[in-house]
């Protein structure tokens, strides 16, 4: 399926009324041995009265062989597929006929093999010819689908005929609508003149499809229809000359629905995409998008799916944009190789034209908030105990003049090798090893090399682990500086001790009766202090200081820095875990550090004084049904202050109803509040909204408010949106969208804004309840 | 306060054939279960008395906060690992069932190498705590069948 | 062999009354008539012959049967019903209350069938409204049609219906 822009995804079953058009019996198939059973001959009713006065008919037919009434109570063949399969009842007021030429049946004549039938007040079928005719309340029924009209005729032998000014009922999505005539064109070969189509129910006439003339090919699975209007309360919204459509599941070439919306910068734009199935694992989708003050843009995607490979390829070009007076373009190539079961390689290749392009042209956060576009391939070989991997990388950055960065390091190439083999006399001995070549236009470049092996001896039993673990980690450099010192390196030993008690107890609470474990956990790291000032700094900086960072060995990211240290940490996680299957509901989990030593090393913020580090402390689960909530705090004790508190709590009764509220504040850095909602106000209409307001900088980040109006068989809804996508920049977006059950989508779709913006979102068509009318 | 030294989980299958999910993740849950069960792994489906079925491993990456200059300030990671497990008869031991983990990032747009790393370590750290949800809920097949 | 028209007929029954001036014959209990491949069984038979000899035979039994081979075919055609009356003038056969006929696995059902070998007009007649209101049986007609072999994909011969009988 084309990703992003929605399909217009007729309904398959559109005008193709039952199929109870009758196949053309295929072979002689053996009939199915159902035992003819007996009919018990029904109780002798009260002595009956004359029967019906019995009208002579006229004895025209010239007397061939006398043969008794019943043979000719035959079968009316009428919409059957495989008449050979099922067993025909035939039921009427009464049945007449003139021996193999002519059978009539009158008064409520129905007709029924299977789930197929055919009933009218008459049903007359010539045998010779294979001629059927139904007339007076004529019902055709198949599953779920139901067709009626005034006549019907129809040729058994070449499945033709036709029916005049059906209205019919489908069951998926319970279409339904009316035609001036329908033709049965040939076996699965069927054609609609006039026909009107929705998936409204019966009173409300909301809106209708029109199609001038619509062929429908179950041979094929295709469907064309020409002259289609699109009348939404009686006035016509979307016209095409001419649109075909898959019946069946498999994707098909077409024009999407077309993309209407405003920018702040570019002002209204309309695109209308094209989606070309090229073959089953490639397709390609063409987008023209006409953006009022900027011109004509072209968007391709192109995606393929091979055997061993896959990937998808994004060009986008703005020839002479007016407003920036230039040529606007982007790229993006994705791809990924896998060469046999160990090797695979991938090429992730992104560049845009000039650093406001997404700012300009994109109105997904995602896009307009990407600062560095990675442009690196790889390639991974994956070992039975180790990886290696070779990479070559650097990134385009784009700049905010009013916030420049400094871009990173390019990495060509990046060497690496990890591993870990298990249990050699006991020790696990571990690897990790890279050898990389930075590069940069201004900061100082050059190679590094390191190498870090460690043995550790796991000791395990059911209720407690102990970890000793020792490493040394080598690193040398080959800067492009003149001077002795254009090949420092470093070596320092690393020391660890991982261990931890696992204890456990049933323990009653909200009415049941849950497990609750209580697991201790001790982590000692020894690391002696190295003076690496001389060295230069590629890849290091501050790690997050979090639950998982207080188990590691290092307090810096990358291998530039390794962290003198000789402290321990302290933890204790509780976890309560579902009566029968030991699924998580709760967990709370309390950490420290503290050391026996203040580091010397200091690199990015300054060495804190006390020896105990900041207290973490987290609870998340659910805490009933409706409510799951998350807080995590990390609190400093020697400032006596809050470094970082984080509390979330959603509020998710039923689907289509959720709350969030989100407070996000770290010390220096960043406070903000983030409420999102997505409410029902009243029966037919829904509220959706998000504000992301910082408090620091006093300025609203994202912020978003929609309304959706679901009337049952079609909903609209209208978004906006307001980003904050430079210091002083904002963009606003506006989405309306109209969706027709089961018929498609017209107008910029808001849902992936919504999915991202609103944790918890879930789109109308989801959870409707069945829409009124429906059986 | 009426906690106890957690006991040996024996669990109700001597062989057990574990599959699916990425080779990263299935690298170390092995390592899981090898380390803490008596139970051995078996290559072969057919001569497993039961088979752990990882169905899937996505990763995401969701922008949580962005700067007053519309740059990521804070990413959030999810993990979201499906299983189930049946007996070898196809009876289920475990219904499907899903761990979905989150964890913060501070991102800095200069530091892109750094925080990859960061990244890394973040993912790793999901995936041993999915890990050890999911010996968890192995135990609890003994709870319910021992 | 013969059609069953130029066959004797013959006739049992525990006992038969003749009335010579009214040309009629009363047969009650067990009565079975048999011309050629044709049976009829009843609990009682009134046969009467008209001035020009034609008979006419009204049959009554719980129910009354008949059975007759078709011709130039091997397949049999049965019937039931309480009433029966067959009038050879007309060659007109008449089923009344519950009346049901089979031929080979197909079936037809209603509360009067009635069946002219001359014209091989046939009509099958639901008990109507009344009777119905009565609880009567569904006062519909009903056929039960069961799938046929066909012979080859001759595109002219009948989708259903009994092969043989397009043959002639």
């Amino acid at each position: 399926q084309p990703i992003g822009l929605p399909k217009l995804e007729v309904d398959p079953a559109l005008l193709a009324p039952a199929e109870a058009a009758p196949s053309r019996p295929g072979q002689p198939s053996k009939p199915e041995p159902s035992p003819p059973s007996p009919p018990r001959p029904e109780a002798p009713s009260s002595p009956s009265s004359a029967p019906g006065e019995a009208r002579p008919r006229d004895a025209g037919a010239d007397a061939q062989g006398s043969r008794p009434a019943e043979g000719s109570a035959r079968a009316v063949p009428g919409p059957v597929s495989r008449l050979g399969e099922k067993p025909i009842v035939v039921e009427a007021d009464r049945i007449e006929g003139i021996g193999e030429r002519e059978v009539r049946a009158e008064g409520d004549a129905v007709l029924r093999q299977d789930d197929q039938s055919l009933a009218a007040d008459l049903i007359i079928y010539y045998p010779p010819q294979e001629d059927v005719f139904a007339t007076g309340n004529v019902v055709l029924r198949r599953g779920g689908n139901m067709m009626q009209g005034p006549r019907l005729n129809f040729n058994l032998a070449s499945q033709t005929g036709e029916m005049d000014t059906p209205v019919y009922q489908l069951e998926t999505n319970n279409a339904r609508g009316d035609a001036e005539l329908f033709i049965f064109e040939g076996e699965n070969r069927y054609r609609a003149k006039h026909a009107r189509y929705t998936t409204c129910p019966v009173n409300q006439d909301d809106w209708y499809l029109r199609v001038a003339d619509l062929e429908i090919n179950r041979n094929t699975n295709i469907g064309v229809a020409r002259n289609v209007w699109l009348e939404f309360q009686d006035v016509p919204i979307l016209y095409t000359p001419y649109v075909d459509f898959p019946l069946g599941k498999d994707r098909k070439s077409g024009f999407l629905p077309p993309v209407i919306g405003t920018t702040t910068s570019g002002g209204a734009e309309v695109t209308l995409p094209y989606y070309w199935n090229i073959a089953p694992n490639r397709d390609a989708t063409i987008a023209p998008r006409v953006i009022a003050r900027r011109g004509l843009m072209l968007a391709n995607e192109f995606r393929y799916l091979e055997r061993g490979y896959s990937g998808e390829a994004k060009v986008d070009f703005l020839p002479d944009d007016q407003v920036s007076e230039r040529h606007r373009w982007a790229l993006l190539l994705q791809h990924t190789q896998t060469f046999n079961s160990q090797l695979r390689g991938a090429i992730n290749y992104q560049r845009v034209s000039d650093d406001n392009y997404f700012r300009d042209l994109a109105s997904s956060v995602t896009l307009t908030s990407q600062a560095n576009l990675p442009q690196e391939g790889l390639l991974a070989y994956a070992g039975d105990w180790w990886t290696a991997t070779a990479r070559a990388q650097k990134y385009q950055t784009l700049q905010d003049p009013l916030a420049p960065i400094t871009p990173p390091y390019d990495r060509l190439p990046q060497l690496a090798v990890r591993g870990l083999r298990p249990d050699v006399g006991g020790a696990d001995l571990g690897l990790n090893a890279e050898a990389v070549r930075f590069q940069h236009p201004t900061l100082p470049t050059g190679n590094r090399l390191v190498a870090y092996p460690t043995v550790s001896y796991p000791l395990r039993t059911s209720f407690a682990y102990v970890t000793p673990k020792v490493g040394l980690h080598y690193t040398r450099y080959d800067l492009d500086r003149p001077g002795p010192d254009a090949s420092p390196s470093r070596s320092v030993p690393i020391g660890s001790l991982d261990a931890g008690l696992l204890l456990e107890r049933d323990w009653n609470a909200f009415g049941q009766s849950f497990l609750q474990t209580l697991e201790p956990r001790l982590f000692y790291v020894y690391v002696p202090f190295r003076e690496q000032s001389g060295l230069p700094n590629f890849d290091s900086t501050d790690a997050d200081f979090n639950f998982a960072q207080i188990f590691t060995e290092n307090r810096f990211t990358g291998s530039d820095r390794i962290g003198d240290a000789n402290q321990v940490t302290l933890a204790l996680t509780s976890r309560l875990l579902e009566p029968d299957t030991s699924a998580e509901r709760l967990r709370f989990a309390l950490g420290q550090r503290f050391r026996f030593e203040r580091p010397r090393l200091q690199l990015a913020s300054p060495i804190s004084p006390s020896n105990r580090s900041d207290l973490l402390a987290a609870v998340s689960g659910r805490i009933s049904p409706a409510w799951l909530m998350d807080a995590y705090m990390q609190w400093n004790p020697g400032d006596n202050e809050t470094e970082r508190l984080n509390i979330y709590g959603r509020y998710h009764p039923a689907p289509g109803k959720v709350a969030n509220l989100g407070y996000r504040f770290t010390r220096n850095a960043l406070e903000q509040v983030d409420v999102s909602a997505q409410w029902p106000l009243g029966s037919r209409w829904q509220g959706v909204m998000r504000y992301n307001y910082s408090l620091r900088e006093s300025r609203v980040l994202d912020a978003l408010a929609g309304l959706e109006y679901d009337a049952g068989c079609w909903s609209i809804r209208f978004v906006a949106q307001r980003i904050a996508t430079a210091v002083s920049q904002a963009s606003n977006a506006f989405f309306v969208q109209l969706e027709f059950t089961g018929l498609g989508k017209i107008g910029a779709d808001p849902l992936n804004v919504l999915r991202s913006s609103i944790p918890g979102f879930t789109p109308v068509d989801l959870y409707r309840g069945p829409t009124p009318g429906e059986r | 306060c009426g906690f106890r030294l957690r006991g040996t989980q024996d669990l109700p299958f001597k062989t057990l054939h574990v599959t699916g999910g990425d080779p990263v993740f299935l690298i170390e849950l092995k390592r899981a279960i090898t380390a803490g069960t008596a139970t051995r792994l078996v290559d072969d489906p057919k001569t497993a008395e039961a088979v752990l079925y990882i169905d899937g491993v996505a990763r995401e990456r969701h922008i949580l906060s962005l700067s007053g200059a519309g740059r990521v300030r804070e990413l959030e990671l999810r993990l979201r690992v499906q299983f189930h497990m049946n007996d070898a008869q196809g009876q289920p031991f475990i219904a499907p069932s899903q761990i979905s983990l989150k964890r913060d990032l501070t991102y800095d747009d200069t530091q892109v190498l750094a925080k990859e790393q960061e990244e890394a370590l973040l993912y790793r750290d999901m995936q041993n705590d999915a890990i050890q949800q999911i010996m968890f809920r192995l135990a609890a097949v003994r709870r319910r069948t021992g | 062999q013969k059609p069953d028209r130029e066959q004797p007929v013959y006739l049992e029954a525990d006992t038969g009354t003749f009335d010579n001036a009214k040309k009629t014959a009363v047969f009650t209990g067990n009565v079975v008539l048999t011309q050629g491949t044709l049976t009829i069984r009843a609990d009682r038979m009134v046969v009467t012959q008209d001035a020009d000899g034609f008979q006419h035979g009204v049959a009554y039994g719980n129910p009354a049967s008949f059975r007759q081979k078709r011709e130039g075919t091997d397949e049999w055609i049965e019937g039931w019903a309480k009433r029966m009356e067959y009038n050879s003038r007309t060659e007109t056969l008449e089923l009344f209350e519950d009346a049901r006929m089979r031929r080979g696995q197909d079936e037809v059902r209603g509360s009067y069938i009635s069946y002219n070998a001359q014209t091989e007009l046939f009509r099958v007649l639901g008990s109507g409204k009344e009777e119905n209101a009565r609880g009567g049986s569904s006062g519909r007609v009903r056929a039960v049609i069961q799938p046929k072999n066909r012979e080859g994909a001759d595109r002219a011969s009948p989708s259903g219906g009994s092969g043989s009988g397009r043959s002639r």
